[in-house]
């Protein structure tokens, strides 16, 4: 009867301590749910929101690559609209001859060219920055016939990309916002067709149509500008959204290390409680089996 | 001496009894189940004389048990509490360890899966997202069977343990019933041998461990068992039988377990048990296995489902509507014949949306020659041979089968089990919106930029009766008169249902108007007050600020200015009514024209000049809007002759019968130029030089008939066009009129002329009205107004007979019917008035396309643009004139001959629209009623099995405890202790050399005589 009992509370010893050294070695307060069920689901649900939150943070990544490529093209657009705006102004002096204005034409369709590969421009990953929704394929595309005039063939809506569980963000402004502009006729022109009147004026020397085409210019590199503004403000929010997530996984993790983690003193302190008590069981059992009639009836 | 002798014999007899009963105690100090006994010793008979007597020394009285039933019967109930605890808690703790790992289980997959369309919806057009996606949806289907299948093995396994459990019950029962047999043997002895008794509550200690028990003695000892803690109900075990104890499942829920007695012979049921072994273990499948698999089969349905929900609204990267990602219906299989048959039994699911997830038995009826199929759970049956459908599956027979044959059908699997990628390929994933909106590039003045989403289009108007239930329906389309009460002004009484055609409805004693549900009026008188459009009269959000008359009362059908150019009529419109002959056939040549006979009228009577349209022509003639005032009946009548071409108007007291013409009329331009003309009419030949002379000649020919010439052409028409008992018949002629009889008899409409004053209509003695005669693809609301004492509204209509279900449920804005198109196939347009303050929505897909249907103020704040299933957003300010257009993604439903902006609109590869609202199952709160998530509530299942384990673990420390007191309890009745022991072996021992000292000294005293004798 009494060995049983000392039996039972050797058994549990070990158990606690079987139990103590298993949360040693992990580093970890609880291992199962039935350690501490409540305790156990903030630790789930803390590791899901860390998931979570580090999914944004690459999804913000993703947004912030394509507008940063969108950035540098727009930037590298700005620049090639000031030199054609610079061609436009010095073709509309009367003074030059034409082989001065046919070799300004060479520049127009040379600088057209690299406009066109500005517009075309794909983030590392492959997307077309200035398709709109259509990142998938080529937005401007040189007539096949003509070899001269560009069409737009990207969407005029961008892709909506949801940043965090509550915000959307677009990508990257569609092309037209940024390479066409409503002409004084109240018609929309894109900055290809402006630099074919361009070259068309410069040909003839026709100074009406090379005077709309700087007008149209100058309004391009300004509705350029705004475009850049506008990707501008998206890279600052992306910017504010990472540091956000930055802060709340650090907290998450803080939250987490703090319900989950193993307090080392304490947890040493019980072993060595444990291990006494199993020790002290265990004189009990050796002093026990001496004490007998037995031992007197000799 | 003697007396000394036998004395000490006594003495020495009974402390060897004595001694041997303490050595068999100490012998059997660990023997398990060993009751200590005690030699009970007793003073033997008397002797000697009257003077005195003398004791005759000792007898072993008997052998006494030291057993307590009470303390033996605690003991076997905290045997069977402990054995209870400890299968609950191994239970419990394997499924823990299955399924409760933090860091691999469901919770984790749920998450990757959700990542999975976050990288998916920030770059849809890469295959790579694409593919992980797909991955990420297939383990995920693989994780819910991976837990699925662990609890189902598991709750097998438990099944299996219970048997096993039950087998050993039925061993020791069977021993037990021995012991019995045993101990009667010994019924008449004194005492019943110890050693059979420790035998019995032996077994009974084993069978407690088993299953809680409760126990009957006989005087003889032989016990009487019973289930469960009182000793009532059938017996397992008695003196004179045995019983079988069998675990019964139910086969289509493992969680239900029922015992009986004796299934095979006499079936008996017994109380449910809840304690030992079997007990812990049919509480762990109550517990902690069903209320799981419950759990998690519920979240994979529902995760599943919604994927699903998502996907199928959505197109795919082929251009096709997106197909479930899941499968999610259970297997299902057919076990039998139960009798002779050699048939077999073929089960799959058709439709995995209606799929019971039930068991059923289907029996064969010889005489009917049919199988009769009942769904086990509800009872529903179903009779049928060969390849028989029911509730979502196929049950396919073959074979010959015999009466009585039985198959019985149960469901395999799970949800969790059975969820299954339903898609093949990851170009199937249905990223892109059904509608792309797009702006019109080329034209648009500002860079606001348009996404568009699917939404759910309005419901039906909740609470508003459809038309057949105001007015009820009749296969003939008539309908009867219903009363509508005064209180029920500027209240939809009912709505016209899309799809529904030839309505002919009239009022009396009040008026009633006719809205779409985007506020749209199409007749009736105008409202000043729009405050009655609201939901709880059928309209669409929005609708009071839309009100838009541009359409009221406009008639005229192609290249009219009606709404959608539909031919509506405020007023009234009669048909040429057609003579049928006995068998039910439209008699050639028989019709009526069609007739409007008004009420009486008051004179004089004023109207406004143009106020009223006969047959699309103004009436009465006049400048403008000025009163027109007729004096008596004819004076009206003769008006209407002379300015109505084709009508016949007489005065029938002061009434007015207006009847359409029946005539035919060669046109100028196929009148060969110079005579002679020929016309042969109703049989008769007329011919002359000239048109003139032809005319003149039918006219004096008083055949009924009256020829005139007009500008050039010729026209032939009935002189009393009432008369039915001849028709108009055209035979030979050189004047280019068809032969044939003359069938082209339209209808009459008399109705308002574009005005909104309802009082010209009244005047002549009509009552107001409303007609339609093609179907619309939108419902119509009928609105009660000026109802101050009361109105009547009656008339007829056509229900739309398309579909084969003809509720009107069915028949809202997305359904087909004939001639029209889902909302995902049409075009839209949403036009920015010339401010750029309000936009008009029309359906490009309609005739004409210039329809406003809906119309509204740009809120910059809230730049959303709703209508029926679509919802586009704006970014960016709209300027005066913009265009954006709402377009089906599939290329399949773009129109070929519009293609509005369509070459801009983000193709079903690149856009996000559709995928995005899967991001949503993750975050909603609103399945289980209990604001958790999807992720939060299988946490939640897990942590529940957490806490019934450790509640489990404290009951079962608690429980040891509990057995240890009362194993104490018994041992210090019932326990060998050794120190005792050996105290009573030194007592006897000494007894026993005493006894011998008796003996000897008797001995002595013998000899003693002897020798001095």
């Amino acid at each position: 009867m009494m060995y049983q009992q000392l039996t039972d509370a050797m058994s549990n010893s070990s158990a606690t301590l079987t139990t103590l050294q298993g949360e040693i070695a992990s580093g970890l307060n609880y291992n199962t749910p039935s350690d501490a069920p409540t305790i156990m689901g903030q630790v789930l649900t803390m590791t899901d929101r860390i998931s979570s939150l580090n999914q944004m943070s690459d999804t913000v990544k993703a947004v912030n690559g394509s507008l940063g490529a969108q950035a540098t093209a727009l930037q590298s657009a700005q620049g090639v609209v000031t030199k054609l705006q610079a061609i436009a102004v010095q073709g509309m002096d009367g003074s030059l001859a034409q082989t001065d204005r046919d070799a300004l034409v060479a520049q127009v369709t040379q600088l057209k060219a690299t406009l066109l590969d500005i517009a075309n421009t794909q983030t590392p990953t492959g997307q077309y920055v200035f398709a709109g929704g259509n990142t998938g394929s080529v937005p401007y595309q040189l007539s096949p016939t003509d070899k001269t005039s560009v069409s737009y063939l990207g969407s005029s809506s961008p892709l909506r990309v949801q940043v965090s569980p509550t915000s959307y963000e677009d990508v990257a402004v569609p092309g037209p916002n940024a390479f066409q502009i409503t002409g004084a006729d109240g018609k929309n022109i894109s900055i290809f067709q402006v630099l074919d009147n361009l070259n068309t004026g410069l040909t003839s020397n026709d100074q009406t149509k090379m005077t709309d085409a700087e007008n149209n210019i100058k309004s391009i590199s300004d509705h350029i500008s705004s475009a850049m503004s506008l990707v501008g403000a998206a890279q600052n929010r992306m910017t504010d959204i990472t540091a956000n997530v930055t802060e709340l996984t650090t907290q998450s993790q803080q939250v987490l290390s703090n319900v989950r983690d193993l307090d080392y003193g304490t947890a040493l302190a019980n072993l060595q409680k444990q291990q006494v008590l199993l020790q002290a069981s265990e004189t009990l059992v050796s002093q026990l089996s001496r004490l007998s009639l037995l031992n007197e009836l000799k | 001496m003697a007396d000394l002798v036998s004395i000490g014999v006594s003495g020495l007899s009974a402390y060897q009894t004595a001694l041997s009963v303490t050595s068999n105690n100490i012998a059997n100090v660990n023997t398990p189940g060993y009751t200590e006994e005690q030699a009970v010793l007793a003073p033997a008979g008397m002797s000697g004389n009257d003077v005195i007597s003398i004791g005759g020394g000792v007898l072993t009285q008997s052998i006494n048990r030291l057993s307590n039933s009470f303390l033996e019967a605690n003991l076997r109930d905290a045997t069977a509490a402990v054995g209870a605890q400890n299968s609950l808690v191994q239970g419990l703790s394997q499924l823990q360890n299955e399924i409760g790992s933090s860091t691999a289980g469901l919770s984790t997959q749920l998450q990757s899966f959700f990542n999975s369309v976050s990288s998916l919806q920030a770059n849809p057009a890469d295959a790579g997202t694409r593919a992980n996606f797909f991955s990420a949806a297939q383990s995920t289907a693989e994780s819910f069977n991976d837990v699925g299948n662990t609890i189902q093995t598991l709750s097998n396994d438990t099944v299996a343990q219970i048997n096993n459990a039950t087998d050993t019950v039925n061993g020791i029962l069977k021993q037990v019933y021995s012991v019995n047999q045993e101990i009667n043997l010994h019924a008449s002895d004194k005492n019943p041998p110890a050693t059979l008794l420790d035998q019995r509550d032996q077994l009974l200690t084993q069978l407690s461990q088993n299953m809680g028990i409760s126990t009957k003695y006989a005087d003889s000892g032989a016990v009487t068992i019973y289930a469960g803690s009182s000793a009532t109900g059938p017996a397992m075990v008695s003196s004179t039988q045995v019983s079988t104890l069998s675990a019964v499942t139910d086969n289509y829920n493992s969680g239900q377990i029922s015992f009986v007695l004796n299934q095979e012979s006499a079936p008996q049921p017994i109380k449910p048990i809840t304690t030992g072994v079997i007990g812990g273990y049919v509480n762990f499948l109550s517990q902690g296995i069903t209320p799981t698999l419950d759990k998690i089969n519920q979240i994979a349905n529902i995760f599943g489902s919604a994927v699903n929900a998502v996907q199928t609204n959505g197109v795919d990267a082929n251009g096709k509507i997106g197909q479930p990602i899941y499968y999610l219906g259970p297997a299902y299989a057919a076990s039998g014949p139960a009798i002779a048959g050699d048939e077999n039994l073929s089960v799959s699911i058709t439709d995995p949306s209606i799929v019971t997830g039930k068991a059923y038995t289907a029996v064969y009826d010889d005489q009917k020659q049919q199988w009769n199929i009942e769904n086990n759970s509800t009872g529903a049956t179903i009779s049928g041979s060969g390849d028989i459908k029911f509730e979502g599956l196929s049950f396919n027979f073959a074979g010959t089968a015999v009466n009585g044959d039985t198959f019985q059908i149960s469901p395999t699997s799970t949800a969790a089990q059975s969820i299954s990628l339903a898609i093949t390929d990851p170009s199937q994933i249905a990223t892109a919106s059904q509608v792309q909106a797009t702006a019109d590039i080329a034209n648009n003045v500002g860079s606001a930029t348009a996404t568009a989403t699917v939404i759910p289009p309005p419901p039906s108007p909740a609470g508003i009766k459809d038309i057949s239930q105001v007015i009820s329906y009749a296969d003939n389309g008539s309908g009867s008169s219903t009363y509508i009460a005064p209180n029920a002004s500027n209240k939809t009484i009912a709505f016209i249902p899309a799809g529904t055609s030839a309505v002919n409805l009239s009022s009396s004693g009040g008026d009633f108007a006719v809205f779409t549900r985007e506020g749209v009026q199409i007749s009736g008188p105008a409202v000043t007050d729009t405050s009655f459009m609201t939901q709880a009269n059928g309209f669409n959000i929005g609708a009071a600020d839309n009100y838009n008359t541009t359409y009221l009362n406009q008639t005229g059908s192609l290249g009219g200015s009606s709404y959608l150019w539909q031919n509506y009529t405020f007023g009234q419109i009669a048909n040429p009514i057609q003579k049928i002959d006995l068998n039910g056939n439209p008699i050639a040549g028989s019709y009526t024209p069609a007739t409007i006979t008004t009420s009486d009228i008051t004179f004089p009577l004023q109207l406004t000049a143009n106020s009223l349209s006969i047959n699309g022509v103004a009436f009465p003639p006049g400048v403008g809007s000025s009163p027109v005032t007729f004096n008596n009946p004819n004076d009206l009548a003769n008006t209407i002759n002379s300015s109505i071409d084709g009508v016949t108007a007489t005065a029938i007291g002061n009434k007015i019968q207006i009847a359409q013409k029946v005539m035919v009329t060669a046109t100028p331009d196929l009148i060969p130029s110079g005579g002679p003309y020929t016309i042969a009419i109703n049989g008769y030949d007329f011919n002359a030089g000239s048109l003139q002379a032809l005319a003149d000649s039918v006219n004096n020919s008083n055949i009924g008939v009256n020829a005139s010439t007009s500008n050039g052409g010729f026209r032939v028409e009935k002189s009393d066009p009432a008369a039915t008992q001849v028709d108009l018949r055209i035979g030979d002629n050189n004047l280019g009129i068809a032969q044939g009889n003359s069938t082209a008899y339209p209808a009459l409409s008399i109705s308002l002329n574009g005005t909104t004053d309802t009082a010209s209509i009244k005047a002549i003695g009509l009552n107001a009205g409303f007609q339609m005669v093609k179907p619309l693809s939108e419902d119509l609301l009928i609105v009660a107004v000026n109802n101050t004492n009361g109105m009547q509204i009656q008339g007829s209509y056509q229900l739309p007979t398309a579909t084969a279900a003809n509720t009107l449920a069915n028949l809202a804005e997305t359904s087909t019917y004939a001639g029209a198109q889902p909302a995902s196939q049409r075009n839209w347009q949403i036009k920015f008035s010339s401010d750029g303050s309000h936009y008009s929505i029309s359906d490009t897909t309609q005739i004409p396309a210039t329809t406003v249907v809906s119309n509204g103020t740009f809120n910059q704040s809230n730049p959303v643009i709703q209508y029926g299933n679509w919802k586009v957003t704006l970014t960016g300010a709209p300027q005066a004139n913009d265009t954006f257009y709402v377009n089906p993604t599939i290329a399949a439903n773009q129109p070929s001959s519009n293609v509005n902006g369509q070459q801009n609109a983000a193709s079903a590869v690149s856009d996000n629209s559709n995928i995005v609202q899967l991001a949503a199952i993750a975050s909603n709160q609103s399945y289980f009623g209990n604001n958790l998530t999807l992720q939060q509530s299988y946490t939640a299942s897990v942590n529940d099995i957490g806490a019934k384990l450790a509640q489990a673990q404290t009951a079962q420390t608690t429980q040891q405890s509990v057995l240890t007191q009362a194993q104490t309890a018994r041992d210090q009745v019932s326990g060998v202790n050794l120190d005792s022991e050996l105290a009573n072996m030194i007592k006897y021992q000494q007894a026993y050399q005493a006894s011998s000292k008796i003996v000897s000294t008797a001995m002595q005293l013998f000899d003693y005589l002897i020798q001095n004798i």
